[in-house]
């Protein structure tokens, strides 16, 4: 008999959990598969009328929406199973059978996850074999396994948190309460504290401390939530350091359950906590983060009194609540009031923490000759968004260049004399007006912030975003393209073994795509060093090439707009493929127009950032359209390309262009929209 | 053999058993009797593995019970509050104990089940107590264990059903030599089936015995003279208890009738009775010589 595992024990456990384990998994997969049957049975949801059939990509989180259920469920299961544990005569049997402690806290362990894991499979596949049969839909053979690696590992630390809970307590409710805590308190304690001090100090960079670990997102089940919201799908799927954290915290969590299983005595069940000790400190410890709460409203908003008091009330309800519910005594409370202030002294600490850590981390002003390297940093997980191929590559690459160093230095004593004399709002937003000799006022023109990651020689890292003048920021730039290193990787392209995938607008085929892809990649490399570096930094997305994909453990995604006079051959081949896909529902779209000459349509004329619109009688643009659809795709540099966006009784529809300058003038004439270079620029796409 | 030694149990501020020493041989049927609150359970759980003690050693056949399925595979622990598997029946728990326990008989526990009249597959929801009560009893045999501990077990019970509760723990240590200890706090339902009796008092075995010797041990005389006499007329016997009525005095006397009597005889009474003393009678008077006033122990 193993010391640590049974079959038999394994085998009772799933006997004894089968109840809900079945159930589990039967609402689980029922729902899941709910999804694609509907889309089976009701496959107008991916037909636009008379237009032709769009091949819709099924991103993971909306492969399998309702598993997410099993975050809630799962600890539901592990009470079920350990629920042995909250009762005395359950427990006294369970301490009695010939099994060690860890062989029962293992084969029960065991059956959970087995449910856990039979749930996952069946859902998964039942789903990825209905979704194979939707109509017009495609998804990555990754995605069911990718659901299941998160899934699992995120059922598997709410397991090792339920666990680690009922371990420590012996009622239901104090179970509910502990596992409350232990899943919310370091992640919003520690979240608190990190958003305070940003607060403070908005110039530092979290991600480039360990205190990243304390943030929301890095904890799995939150993670999978948080899609629904973000719809932030690589923060989850293509984010290892995600999953690794996630295994060796849920790993840690199960085996502090199992130390505290082993040294718990049986009569712990029915009791909230094994003696008054850990009764004060659970009960503490559950009202501590309402009052760091408190404390984070005062460094946020101020010494507001009407909110700082309902905080403080909020907190005090918390505490009595959690004694009342645990012990279900009300004079219980008159001896939990003697450890109020230990709430007091938490508040204060939270407090003089952060502001005490956010004074040190404004006071960084490092010499030069202290500094070893600095690079440009970029972390979608500090709320920016993706960062881009090159600058993931590029942020690889370290700077030791004497002249950066000194530059960086010196703008660090800057920054930390203007966050000591004006406060960090007064350098993140500078209004500052400058005078002319003549005395008329200007304003200082600034860049966009830059994050930079500073590395010390004594191996301090530190992340600081610094505004700088344009002058200032075209400098570094111009010190950092000096480096051939940097140069090399931010003009460099995703090579294919990194790329996940590929999307050209209006484009759906693969092959397509890569032919498009290959194309461009053709002709980058063709290009001259300013001609590459005009191409990668212009900002026109009438049509563009984006590519996704992850180096290490970060992901990236790139916008590559398909500017007609770089990339005249990918151009000419995406509007082509592009029209392509549409050309039915064009057809079909300029008959109706035929059929119902008097219909109202919006055409929106996108171009080179700018927008345009107007409205008329559809028999106004019959013969405009009709031009246009003729006209072959010149692949002259100077051509232009524009998309024209039709919007007519409630269906939006896409068409790209690719004209000489002649032509496109004469066009926008005919189409009513004036004479180009007459437009108004209203609308400027950032 | 279960032999514990010095053992003590703590729950936070109470201490439960007191440097408790006994050794219980193989094949014996030991009472222990106690008020509530005295440490039977406690002492139950600490020899089926449930309880580690704070200390002092427990040993069962030479080997220490904590954490040891293999001893542990040998004891099955019937408690005062029963635990079922949910919405389970017997059937389902024979499965489970099965699983459990490695000398575990289905044809005996088929054949109890009969003896007991219960229907293996209905709903623990739908028995009594006292069903509850032989289900448990059931099983516990049904594991062939070589220890058997029942706490409280006879509550509940009518007395037939009491009777053959007894009846068939007494048959299982009779063919299989299972050496069996069972709790109550009630003395009379322990005094006719048990090998050995010990009291438990405040954490500690204040009073422990052979039934049988126990029985014997003391006898109740009833004698009477015609002349006036008092307790000095009888120096030389062991006398536990004295009362004087008149010309007739009680004594309880420590020595078997086969002794007395011709002693007592020679002493010509007009009045000489032998009476035997119930099991209580006995210890309420064993317990007296201790010290103790019986009824703060045991009532």
């Amino acid at each position: 008999m193993s010391k640590f595992f049974s079959f038999k024990l394994y085998r009772e456990g799933m006997k004894k959990s089968r109840l809900a384990g079945i159930t589990i998994a039967s609402v689980i997969t029922a729902l899941t598969a709910l999804i694609p049957l509907v889309q089976l049975l009701s496959p107008t949801v991916y037909y636009e009328p008379g237009f032709e059939p769009v091949t819709v990509i099924i991103s993971p989180s909306d492969f399998a929406l309702p598993l997410l259920l099993l975050l809630f469920l799962t600890p539901i299961l592990t009470l079920t199973m350990f629920s042995f544990l909250n009762k005395r005569n359950e427990s006294d049997f369970y301490h009695a059978i010939p099994f060690t402690r860890p062989c029962v806290y293992f084969s029960f362990l065991a059956s959970v996850l087995t449910w856990l894991v039979f749930t996952l499979i069946a859902t998964l596949t039942l789903t990825t074999v209905l979704w194979c049969f939707v109509p017009y839909t495609a998804f990555s053979i990754s995605t069911p396994f990718l659901l299941f690696g998160a899934y699992f590992l995120a059922t598997l630390l709410l397991t090792g948190v339920t666990l680690l809970a009922m371990t420590l307590t012996g009622t239901t409710m104090s179970n509910l309460l502990i596992f409350a805590l232990l899943f919310l308190f370091v992640r919003v304690s520690g979240a608190l504290f990190v958003y305070a001090m940003e607060h403070k100090f908005s110039l530092m960079i979290t991600a480039l401390t360990p205190g990243r670990l304390l943030l929301p997102e890095f904890n799995m089940p939150i993670a999978l939530l948080a899609v629904l919201v973000t719809g932030d799908e690589s923060s989850v799927f293509a984010n290892p350091s995600l999953w690794i954290y996630t295994a060796v915290v849920s790993i840690l969590l199960i085996a502090a359950g199992a130390i505290v299983y082993f040294r718990r005595r049986s009569e712990m069940a029915g009791k909230s906590a094994p003696n008054a000790i850990f009764q004060h400190v659970y009960r503490c410890a559950v009202a501590l983060p309402m009052a760091f709460l408190t404390a984070f409203y005062i460094i946020v908003e101020g010494y507001d009194i009407e909110g700082i008091i309902i905080f403080i009330v909020l907190t005090l309800i918390l505490y009595y609540l959690y004694e009342i519910l645990t012990t279900k005594r009300l004079k219980n409370c008159l001896k939990a009031s003697l450890f109020l202030p230990v709430l007091v002294v938490g508040g204060l600490l939270f407090f003089g923490g952060v502001t005490l850590a956010s004074n040190i981390a404004a006071d960084y002003a490092p010499d030069a000759d202290e500094l070893e390297s600095v690079s440009i940093y970029r972390d979608s997980a500090h709320g920016y968004q993706e960062p881009t191929y090159q600058e993931l590559v590029a942020q690889s690459v370290e700077i030791t260049d004497p002249k950066v160093l000194e530059f960086v230095a010196d703008k660090l004593a800057e920054m930390k004399q203007i966050v000591s004399k004006k406060g960090v709002d007064a350098y993140r937003n500078p209004n500052r007006a400058l005078a002319y000799e003549d005395g008329t006022m200007y304003y200082q023109s600034y860049a966009d912030l830059i994050t930079l990651k500073i590395t010390e020689k004594s191996g301090r890292v530190c992340g600081r975003t610094f505004r700088l003048t344009i002058d200032d920021y075209n400098r570094l730039m111009t010190l950092f393209t000096e480096t051939k290193e940097y140069e090399e990787s931010y003009l460099s392209l995703p090579p294919k073994d990194v790329i996940l995938g590929y999307h050209v607008n209006n484009v759906y085929d693969e092959h397509t795509q890569t032919k498009i892809w290959d194309s461009f990649v053709s002709e980058f490399n063709a290009l001259t060093h300013e001609e590459k570096v005009e191409a990668l930094n212009t900002h026109s997305f009438t049509l563009s090439l984006n590519v996704w994909g992850t180096v290490g453990v970060n992901g990236f995604y790139n916008e590559y707009p398909l500017e007609p006079r770089f990339f005249p051959k990918t151009c000419a081949m995406a509007v082509k493929a592009a029209n392509a896909d549409y050309e039915t529902g064009f057809r079909d779209m300029l008959n109706t127009f035929k059929e119902f000459p008097s219909k109202k349509v919006y055409i929106n004329l996108y171009m080179e950032g700018y927008s345009t619109g107007t409205t008329g009688a559809g028999s106004d643009y019959l013969e405009a359209l009709e031009f246009a659809d003729g006209c072959p795709a010149p692949t002259d540099p100077a051509a232009v390309l524009f998309s024209l966006s039709f919007e007519y009784d409630g269906f939006y529809f896409d068409r790209y262009y690719l004209l000489s300058a002649e032509d496109f003038s004469s066009f926008c004439i005919q189409l009513g929209m004036g004479k180009p270079g007459e437009f108004e620029k209203p609308t400027v796409i950032e | 053999m279960i032999h514990a030694e010095n053992v003590t149990m703590r729950f936070d501020d109470f201490t439960a058993l007191n440097k408790l020493t006994c050794t219980i041989p193989d094949g014996c049927i030991y009472g222990l009797i106690g008020s509530n609150g005295a440490g039977k359970s406690t002492f139950l759980r600490l020899i089926s593995g449930v309880y580690r003690p704070a200390e002092g050693n427990i040993t069962v056949d030479g080997q220490p019970v904590w954490e040891n399925p293999a001893v542990k595979g040998e004891i099955v622990y019937v408690p005062d509050d029963l635990y079922f598997l949910p919405q389970s029946n017997m059937n389902r728990m024979a499965s489970f104990y099965h699983a459990l326990y490695p000398h575990f008989s289905y044809e005996r526990f088929k054949n109890l089940t009969a003896t007991f009249k219960l229907n293996p597959a209905a709903n623990f929801n739908t028995f009594s107590k006292g069903m509850r009560r032989q289900a448990a009893t059931v099983l516990a045999l049904s594991a062939q264990p070589k220890y058997l501990f029942f706490d409280e077990t006879f509550d509940g019970l009518d007395p037939v059903m009491r009777n053959l509760v007894k009846q068939v723990i007494y048959n299982d240590v009779l063919e299989r030599k299972t050496t069996t200890i069972i709790t109550s706090h009630s003395l009379r339902e322990l005094e006719d089936g048990c090998d050995q009796l010990a009291l438990l008092h405040q954490g500690g075995i204040v009073f422990e015995s052979d039934v049988q010797n126990l029985k014997t041990s003391l006898i109740k005389v009833q004698i009477g003279f015609r002349e006036p006499f008092d307790r000095a007329r009888f120096d030389g016997l062991d006398i536990v208890s004295y009362t004087q009525v008149g010309s007739v005095a009680s004594l309880i006397v420590r020595g078997a009738q086969e002794e007395l009597s011709p002693r007592l005889s020679a002493m010509e009474p007009a009045l000489l009775d032998f009476l035997p003393l119930t099991l209580e009678e006995v210890f309420i008077y064993e317990m007296e010589a201790l010290g103790y006033a019986f009824k703060d122990v045991l009532m």
